[in-house]
């Protein structure tokens, strides 16, 4: 292995901490003004619905996957196998495009207030009807396409859950519903809120919902405060303010998963599903067919509805050019990100230098921090070094960093880092340091033990690696919509323009892209699980 | 074929192997055994190019490998290692993984030789399976076709055994042992456990704390020990201090009045010192038996028994403490708490100095 590796590799995660240093920095130009101002009108908005959505989202996401869970690993299902992937759908949703279909599903204008108007003959204002824009909404709309994430831990902690635990429970009078209260709950609850604090973070993260809905949080109030009143000292301050409540919520579940306890038998042998009655497995079906439809089919075919209405008036040579920006983008991130990655991971495995271990563990912090956060860190981070290289070199090259594409792949890098790095590092896992030692006692130099025993057996992780990084990229809104330079559009930013000037049937077209491309990770995901969770034969 | 001279190893200011001296013969399977922080496996590394010793040299044929400024590359050394969980590549099938280590070969040669190996252990008509579809035990034979398929000097194995289930354990030890001798290879093996050193090799080598205890047959480690460790570690010996039997002590002599005379000449008791014997050694009767100078007896009470089959283990107690444990053929004769007296032959105590070392 080259001496150069390590250093390499060092260097490269602490490019990776530059936007939150930069922002830490920026702590020092205290303004007073302006947070008086934010102060007096705005903060205590921010904080209330910033904390509203992340603990509604949080308990809504609860409501639905934990029951979804419960019933899937335990009780006999038609199509059961089939629900198993069918509830991962919504995952490839993002909620702004959910908020804005609902939007136009649940208006005056719309399908269904259209239709109470024509069979109570009323007109609008006469009569009562939830406002979906609202923060309720957005609870609703971002628990619909996040429960996924708690589904599946939740799942995988429910299934390895050894029978003999429900049967020792059951000869102590623990029937159903107490057994699930009592004992399965608890024992998943790690689990669980290792799942919630996924999804309160996505909810903390998000700016594409609450922008559209109105609703002031945190995100928006830094977008605001960058480009409503151009300071961008306080928007990395509000940034810093933010990341401490994520902070905050990764923390707690860091303190859950201390008590996770190993309460599962190492060779339980999976007992036959439970049976329900007809009506419970009526209104069982009817649960998870409203999660779904709701969460995934219900929007899919409002976009559907709205691009055959405007599959005339479609300006294709438009889409075609953001086809074109957003896979070239997306495809130049994942090369660089999934490359860093594999750096980072090889310097892990092979260098023992603390340094190494603490900066490529720093490093993969960025998933925490919402895309509106690292956005402003790396900006303020590629604008210092712009006017650096512009005074010290003398040159005249204006933005170089900061207002091209290198800026948008550098704020990616910075996010996702850390999806691509975990499963390279899945990969090469599976490559034992035995296996290096067999390879080398039987002659094989370093090139040749990776072309003949790493790439082979990490080339699936290194793939799922680049899939999911791009399909991120691809979904990722504010870090684009900051970071992007001048005139150039992705999918995602074209499909909030236009339903932000409520042209919602025009962005049908890009949003259902971004949804179609967002189901293969879907379906990766889906074939792992019901791979790995085949209920196992004993031999 | 292998000895080590003087190997100590060194991890910063842990010594894991000090002062460790070995040499095997062609053909000799030894073992290293020991407990678990014995030592054992940082020597294998190092035999093996993966560590390098602080101290001392080993030599491999009569050439010098390793000292501690040059190490050969474990790939110039002819060593071949099976690994604690088999590092076999799951990405490749049977034959694959058999053949990887000689792809330099003709294709004829490389498959000759596969089929061969795989005769040998046992999975013929196997080459195209692969590794998830094995069983464990298949498994580790895969590794040690693998192994021997680069002809190596010498075959170190690291914990063979400890990735499979105890009921496969013994009849797979007599398996491998029956493979090695077949090859004809020298063999080094590393094991925790005594029984699949028993079976398995040639000689053990037993190690604590980094030092080695003694190297020799089965049978010499157990008739014979060095020292108080391989008595108790290889004889599960009962072991007491000579002092606790001194005829001038205060508490009541357990002991009988034929052996005291021929203690009281006895270096142990002159010098202070430990006596210790095999539970085999031990027989029990209700009552003294007098005027024997060949035995020592001891009043004790049954604290526990176990029936384990063909034998019975009790656990003996008296007053002042002492613990003795006792194995009898048959079934439980003797019940919980009565009081029996516990006869050692006086020829099945062997006798150890305080610094723990065997009196000769």
């Amino acid at each position: 292995m080259p001496k150069t590796l390590p250093i390499v590799a060092c260097m490269l995660a602490g490019l990776v901490l530059l936007p939150l240093i930069a922002l830490l920095l920026n702590l020092g130009h205290w303004d007073p003004e302006t947070w008086q101002h934010l102060y007096q009108h705005v903060l205590l908005d921010y904080v209330l619905n910033s904390l509203g959505l992340t603990l509604g989202v949080g308990l809504g996401a609860c409501l639905l996957a934990i029951p979804a869970a419960w019933v899937l690993t335990q009780y006999h299902l038609p199509g059961r196998r089939v629900w198993q992937w069918l509830v991962l759908m919504p995952l490839a949703m993002p909620a702004y495009i959910i908020a804005y279909t609902y939007t136009g599903i649940l208006d005056s204008s719309g399908p269904v207030q259209s239709t109470i108007q024509s069979v109570f003959d009323v007109s609008v204002g006469e009569y009562w009807f939830p406002n979906v824009r609202s923060l309720p909404g957005a609870i609703i709309m971002m628990s619909l396409v996040l429960y996924p994430y708690i589904f599946v831990l939740a799942r995988s902690a429910f299934s390895e859950q050894s029978d003999t635990l429900k049967e020792a429970a059951q000869t102590m009078g623990y029937q159903r519903w107490r057994y699930f209260f009592c004992v399965a709950l608890p024992l998943a609850k790690p689990a669980i809120v290792t799942g919630a604090a996924l999804v309160m973070m996505e909810a903390l993260a998000d700016y594409g919902t609450v922008q559209y809905f109105g609703i002031s949080t945190f995100t928006t109030g830094i977008y605001r405060t960058w480009f409503g009143l151009g300071n961008e000292q306080v928007a990395a301050q509000l940034s810093l303010l933010l990341s401490v409540v994520v902070l905050v919520v990764l923390l707690l579940e860091q303190r859950s998963r201390r008590h996770l306890s190993v309460a599962t038998g190492d060779n339980h042998t999976r007992r036959a599903l439970l049976h329900l009655s007809r009506s419970g497995q009526f209104w069982t079906l009817v649960f998870l067919l409203c999660v779904v439809s709701a969460g995934f089919f219900i929007p899919v075919g409002q976009m559907l509805i709205w691009i055959f209405q405007r599959l005339n008036s479609q300006e294709w040579p438009e889409f075609l050019s953001l086809i074109l920006n957003t896979v070239t983008l997306a495809v130049a991130a994942m090369l660089v990100i999934v490359l860093v990655a594999i750096i980072i991971a090889y310097a892990r495995r092979l260098s023992t230098h603390v340094g190494l271990k603490l900066l490529a563990q720093l490093s993969v912090m960025g998933y925490a921090f919402p895309g509106t956060v690292i956005a402003v860190g790396a900006m303020i981070a590629l604008t210092r070094t712009d006017y650096w290289l512009n005074d010290t070199l003398g040159l005249e090259v204006g933005l170089l960093l900061s207002g091209s594409l290198f800026a948008l792949v550098f704020a990616y890098l910075v996010r996702f880092l850390a999806v691509a790095i975990h499963n390279v590092e899945t990969g090469l896992g599976r490559v034992t340091i035995n296996m290096d030692m067999a390879a080398q006692t039987m002659g094989y130099s370093p090139l040749q033990r990776l072309q003949s025993v790493h790439i082979p057996l990490i080339k699936g992780s290194v793939l799922s690696a680049m899939l999911l990084v791009f399909v991120d990229v691809l979904k990722e809104l504010p870090a684009t919509l900051i970071m992007r330079p001048f005139d150039f559009n992705t999918l995602a930013v074209r499909a909030f323009e236009l339903a932000s000037d409520e042209r919602l049937a025009d962005a049908a077209l890009p949003s259902l892209s971004i949804v179609v491309v967002g189901l293969l990770p879907v379906i990766l995901l889906a074939y792992h699980i019901d791979k790995s969770y085949q209920p196992r034969r004993t031999s | 074929m292998l000895s080590l001279h003087n190997v100590s190893i060194r991890y910063g200011d842990f010594s894991a192997v000090q002062d460790f001296s070995l040499s095997l013969e062609i053909g000799e399977i030894a073992c290293l055994l020991g407990p678990s922080g014995s030592g054992k496996t940082s020597l294998l590394r190092c035999i093996a190019g993966f560590e390098t010793p602080s101290q001392g040299s080993i030599e491999l044929r009569g050439q010098l490998v390793a000292n501690c400024q040059n190490s050969v590359a474990p790939e110039k050394r002819g060593v071949a290692v099976v690994f604690q969980d088999y590092a076999l590549f799951p990405h490749l099938n049977v034959k694959d993984n058999v053949v990887f280590g000689i792809r330099h070969l003709p294709k004829s040669v490389q498959l000759e030789r596969c089929q061969q190996l795989l005769a040998l252990v046992g999975l013929d008509g196997t080459e195209s399976r692969f590794i998830q579809s094995l069983s464990g035990g298949q498994q580790q034979r895969v590794a040690i076709a693998r192994a021997l398929a680069t002809e190596p000097d010498i075959l170190l194995l690291d914990e063979p055994f400890s990735n499979l289930d105890a009921e496969l354990r013994s009849s797979l030890a007599v398996q491998l042992r029956s493979i090695l001798k077949q090859a004809g290879v020298t063999a080094l093996m590393v094991t925790h456990d005594q029984s699949e050193a028993f079976t398995v090799c040639d000689t053990v080598a037993l190690m604590e704390q980094g030092k080695l205890q003694q190297h020799g047959s089965p049978e010499s480690l157990y008739q014979s020990p060095a020292n108080l460790f391989v008595a108790r570690f290889v004889g599960q010996f009962n072991v007491l201090p000579v002092a606790s039997m001194d005829p001038s002590s205060q508490s009541k002599p357990a002991v009988d009045s034929g052996l005291k005379s021929r203690l009281v000449q006895d270096e142990i008791t002159q010098k202070g010192g430990i006596m210790a014997f095999s539970p085999h050694a031990i027989s029990l009767s209700s009552s003294m038996v007098n005027g024997s100078v060949d035995s020592v007896s001891f009043e004790m009470t049954i604290k526990s028994m176990v029936f384990r089959g063909g034998f019975t283990e009790y656990t003996l107690g008296d007053l002042e403490g002492r613990a003795l444990r006792c194995v009898l053929s048959g079934s439980p004769d003797w019940h919980q708490g009565e009081q029996v007296v516990a006869t050692i032959c006086r020829k099945a105590i062997l006798s150890f100095g305080d610094d723990g070392y065997r009196l000769k």
